[in-house]
């Protein structure tokens, strides 16, 4: 079979689109993933929970709403706030009262997979029970910005989720290494009891800590089912990538968002050569995210950026 | 003299386990007490008990005239309180000049804490150089400079040290000793400090207690305590 010269330039151009849409989304995920890593040291696998839920909770508010820009900013809202106190109350429940009782790294991954699985399967229940449509998406019409060639497309959501990815990383980065709060994070990480000697509530640090990620882990499905339709297993579908794009980062904010990029650009355009060229099904593309980041482990186990060499470097 | 700290028959300890068998101690305004005693006597856990480190089991700490048994930590350095623990000090992930602004977490206006740092710096010349580096990546000399500025942030009316020299050379630590009456008499906070160099801090301080066990053993001037020959040989024999 001739491959058309035309469709391969700009299937290449919507795939490198799409991927950065993509790539900003799962970067934009792990960032929130990256956030609760650093400063309760939780590898927490029930995040993935937060993003489907906060996509569900857009669906429910837009859809009880005419569309437009109120549904948009009412769905980003609840989408959000479901988010953030799903984070929290899986801590407050779960993992809080783990770690009282001296709970390790280990046994609190394992119990975040236990806390996974129970808001999954709710969900899912939930969904049955009121007879919701397989599939739901928000109540909010995605634009087309700009056509390409006639078939790649710059869409409102392309926008929104690179904008947002970009904005929460620097916001992130600025709130680590600036703000007296984001430096408290960063001491009851690292010393939580000489925290609470140097003045530091650690408890309301902790809450907070957990609120932000959730609220970022809430945008973050916000802007994804805005884009792609949403099903009850969707965050938990994306896991592998939120997780890889975390490690690759080296639980770093700018490597995250980074790494989130380079996985997303890798999955949507080697997807495309290789159905176009190879005829190898796109349901194989999860296999570059893999490979990514086995690359990335063998070859910079530190992650892609590491903060703290920079730092080090400093030294005088 | 007015009572800044004053312990009555405290008992605390860890889990179920009471290392601290009914203490009563005090510590006056503008005074050095030094806390002396061999080694698992429980030096360490009578000042995490009296700063809600370690549990309290009964018994009461007050603080200023305010009974603060079961102040959290958090809220007892926001009422003037000021502890250095003997390890795991510093915050190994931040830079110095970020473990000073914990210790000054609490001063809320970054006027302050600007002053703050600059006294601490004054006082330790060599961390104004170290500022950006990592606590973690400093010499143990550095580290205890730092340990001691992050407390110092707040300017305690009281500050609880576990043995600050401990790991120094013996020169070093010596010079920090010294450093810290300086500290004291410029600031004109009580002490109540834990000192492997028993000889030296009782020296120094007003008073010193011994603990042997979880339980006083002998208290009075430093001088009398190293007057007695008993005691000299229960443990002072081997840092004098």
């Amino acid at each position: 079979m001739v491959v058309n010269a035309a469709v391969v330039l700009y299937g290449t151009i919507g795939s490198l689109l799409d991927g950065l849409l993509l790539g900003s989304l799962y970067g934009l995920m792990a960032l929130g993933l990256t956030l609760i890593f650093r400063v309760t040291k939780i590898a927490n696998f029930a995040y993935a929970e937060y993003i489907t839920y906060a996509g569900y909770a857009a669906f429910a508010v837009s859809s009880m709403l005419a569309g437009g820009v109120t549904a948009f900013i009412a769905g980003l809202v609840a989408a959000m706030a479901v988010g953030a106190v799903a984070s929290l109350f899986s801590d407050e429940l779960a993992f809080k009262p783990l770690w009282h009782r001296g709970a390790d790294s280990l046994t609190l991954l394992v119990a975040s997979m236990g806390v996974g699985f129970v808001m999954r399967y709710s969900l899912l229940g939930a969904a049955v029970f009121a007879n919701w449509p397989l599939q739901v998406q928000p109540n909010v019409a995605n634009p087309v910005l700009a056509t390409i060639g006639g078939l790649a497309y710059v869409s409102g959501a392309h926008v929104a989720a690179v904008v947002a990815a970009i904005v929460t990383a620097v916001g992130m980065h600025i709130l680590f290494t600036k703000t007296r709060t984001g430096k408290a994070m960063r001491a009851t990480a690292s010393n939580p009891v000489l925290a609470r000697i140097s003045g530091i509530n650690i408890y309301y640090i902790r809450r907070l800590t957990w609120l932000l990620a959730g609220a970022i882990g809430g945008l973050a499905g916000f802007l994804y089912s805005y884009y792609n339709p949403l099903n009850p297993e969707s965050g938990w579908q994306m896991l592998l990538w939120i997780f890889a794009a975390a490690i690759m980062g080296g639980f770093t904010f700018y490597g995250a968002l980074l790494s989130g990029i380079i996985l997303g650009l890798a999955e949507a355009v080697m997807g495309f050569y290789m159905s176009t060229f190879l005829h190898i099904s796109t349901a194989y593309s999860p296999v570059i995210a893999l490979i990514a980041l086995v690359l990335v482990l063998l070859f910079r186990p530190e992650g892609v950026i590491r903060l703290e060499t920079h730092m080090l470097r400093r030294r005088v | 003299m007015a009572r800044i700290l004053e312990t009555r028959d405290l008992y605390g300890g860890y889990g179920k386990m009471v290392i601290i068998n009914g203490v009563s101690i005090y510590v006056d305004r503008g005074e050095v007490v030094a806390l002396v005693g061999p080694n698992g006597s429980g030096k360490s856990t009578l000042l995490k008990t009296i700063y809600g480190v370690a549990k309290v089991f009964k018994g009461h700490v007050v603080f200023d005239n305010k009974d603060v048994t079961y102040v959290p930590p958090e809220a007892k350095t926001a009422l003037g309180m000021g502890f250095v623990p003997q390890t795991d000090n510093v915050f190994p992930d931040l830079t110095v000049e970020e473990n000073l602004e914990m210790g000054g977490y609490l001063l809320r206006d970054e006027r302050k804490l600007r002053e703050a740092m600059e006294v601490v710096y004054n006082i330790f010349p060599q961390l104004r150089d170290l500022r950006h580096v990592l606590a973690g990546a400093l010499s143990g000399g550095q580290r205890k400079m730092v340990a001691v500025g992050r407390a110092l942030m707040t300017m305690p009316k009281l500050l609880l040290m576990d043995e600050p020299t401990a790991g120094l050379a013996p020169k070093t630590a010596l010079e920090l000793l010294d450093k810290l009456m300086d500290i004291k008499r410029e600031t004109n906070a009580s002490i109540l400090i834990v000192e492997q160099h028993a000889r030296r801090a009782l020296e120094i301080s007003d008073r010193g207690y011994v603990l042997v066990s979880g339980r006083i053993a002998a208290e009075g001037s430093g001088r009398d305590i190293l007057s007695r020959p008993d005691l000299q040989e229960l443990f002072l024999g081997k840092h004098g």
